[in-house]
């Protein structure tokens, strides 16, 4: 078992007075908030990403006494509010992307490319190194198409590893609601990628 | 919330995680002046605060300002009301003061300065004088014998003519009879001293209140044991002088002698005012006193 404080046990030491536990638990999850915000954000909203991100923190120092870990667990409640801050920013700039899966029931477009590298652990070969940096760079773009709630749904799963579940209390939505949205960014994302892959894996 | 297990979905795409993993934002963080904002935010939200005790504790908080309230009014009230800066309202009107109301003039301000060096003139700038000097800033060193004040004008410059003199003098500001400075002076008083119009030589005194009887009573003092009808003299009239002439004038009242003989001045009596002609300089002063404080030194004094 490990000695290190749970996030729980570092916020009610904040709450307590305890500057010291909120740098632990800043320093614990920046790096991951930060990339989350600016993932959901995307190039529209590239210029905000510091202003979610300060506002994040801001409300977790806010909500300091009144956080309880009621079932959510504090990362997941993080991430809510650093998501919800970014739609809101966006939906404030005029640039937020309309949901498209009431259009009709899930259809995916067109064919994923089959033909992946083994993608865990990817290896250590400089040849495979470059084509997931590639891939990276590619599915980074191909986020930027999609709604931005898909892609909170897709990054907290994905990234984040949030289940669907928790994923689903997180941002407020229903469980089949997230389960659609999230399949529907998969299918995209997987078609979009298709399509760049084969390339990319030509020049590795 | 009653949620079917996430078994129910296919796992999360393993290459599009190992693609996120790898993209080039993989290492973003925020820098390190954006993370020193935050934590200096957060550290301040819990720094210990000086009146923190009181969260929580609304008795506490009402029963603190409650005190501080009281201590804030007894400081406002320590020795009671201010005390009035002019003289008894019976006795606002200086002669000085009826005189130019009887005349209807003013005393320009502005005059002050420019014709404070002017030779003594006659007639209507001379009758004018007296209100010239009370609100110029002559008294503005307080222990300094009306002598002073004949030699500023000495030094000042040339003589001006009165017919110069005399229109400045008597241009009206704006119905005050005081002009600019003076109404500053004025506005920077209590409200209860304006009802009564206070003597412009009180006045001139509140910026720079001048004791024409300093000199003799240091004199005297430094002669021997002094009569404290003099200091008591010296306490009620302070503030209260106002010059009466320019020009050399007679002696008036009764001579007041060194022990040597030398003689420092001249004390007169009228009703209800002490006059008092230092033998240095040129001017007489005037100063108001209650009736029976002004009869009661008038026969200690007398000789």
């Amino acid at each position: 078992m490990s000695d290190e404080p749970t996030d729980d046990d570092l916020m009610r030491a904040y709450a307590g007075g305890s500057a010291r536990a909120f740098e632990r638990l800043y320093r614990r999850h920046a790096a991951p908030l930060y990339r989350f915000v600016r993932r959901v954000l995307g190039r529209q909203g590239s210029g905000h990403v510091d202003e979610v991100f300060q506002d994040t923190w801001a409300r977790v120092v806010q909500a300091r006494e009144r956080w309880a870990p009621q079932g959510a667990a504090f990362r997941t409640w993080l991430f809510t509010i650093a998501q919800r801050r970014a739609i809101d920013v966006l939906r404030r700039s005029g640039r937020e992307q309309p949901l498209d899966e009431e259009a009709g029931p899930f259809v995916p477009e067109g064919q994923a490319w089959q033909g992946w590298p083994a993608a865990e652990p990817a290896g250590d070969a400089p040849a495979e190194r470059s084509f997931w940096r590639a891939a990276g760079r590619r599915l980074l773009d191909c986020m930027e198409t999609l709604p931005e709630s898909q892609r909170a749904v897709f990054l907290l799963h994905h990234e984040e590893g949030l289940s669907l579940a928790e994923a689903a209390r997180g941002l407020g939505l229903g469980f089949e609601t997230a389960k659609s949205r999230l399949r529907y960014a998969m299918s995209k994302l997987r078609t979009c990628m298709g399509a760049y892959l084969p390339a990319s894996a030509g020049e590795s | 919330m009653n949620l079917p297990p996430d078994d129910t979905l296919p796992p999360p795409d393993a290459h599009l995680r190992t693609a996120l993993r790898h993209a080039p934002d993989a290492d973003a963080g925020p820098s390190a002046a954006l993370s020193g904002r935050i934590l200096a935010d957060a550290r301040r939200a819990v720094a210990p605060r000086p009146w923190g005790w009181m969260r929580g504790r609304p008795a506490g908080a009402a029963a603190l300002a409650s005190v501080l309230l009281a201590g804030f009014i007894g400081l406002m009230w320590r020795g009671g009301p201010p005390p009035p800066v002019g003289p008894e309202p019976s006795e606002a009107a200086s002669p000085a003061v009826t005189a130019r109301a009887d005349n209807g003039q003013g005393s320009g301000h502005a005059a002050d300065l420019s014709s404070r060096g002017a030779s003594p003139a006659p007639s209507a700038a001379q009758s004018l004088r007296p209100e010239l000097q009370a609100v110029a800033p002559v008294p503005a060193r307080p222990t300094a014998p009306p002598a002073s004040i004949g030699s500023r004008a000495d030094v000042s410059g040339p003589a001006r003519p009165a017919a110069v003199a005399a229109p400045e003098l008597r241009e009206p500001t704006d119905g005050h009879p005081l002009g600019p400075l003076s109404q500053g002076a004025e506005r920077a008083r209590p409200p209860a001293s304006k009802a009564p119009p206070a003597p412009e030589g009180a006045m001139a005194a509140d910026a720079a209140p001048a004791d024409p009887l300093a000199s003799i009573v240091g004199r005297l003092h430094a002669d021997g044991p002094l009569p404290p009808a003099w200091t008591d003299l010296q306490a009620l009239a302070r503030g209260r002088w106002v010059p009466e002439r320019a020009a050399a004038p007679t002696p008036i009242g009764q001579p007041v002698s060194a022990a040597d003989g030398t003689v420092l001045g001249w004390l007169a009596w009228e009703q209800g005012a002490v006059l008092i002609q230092p033998a240095e300089g040129d001017l007489r002063w005037r100063a108001s006193l209650a009736p029976a404080d002004a009869a009661r030194l008038r026969a200690a004094l007398s000789p």
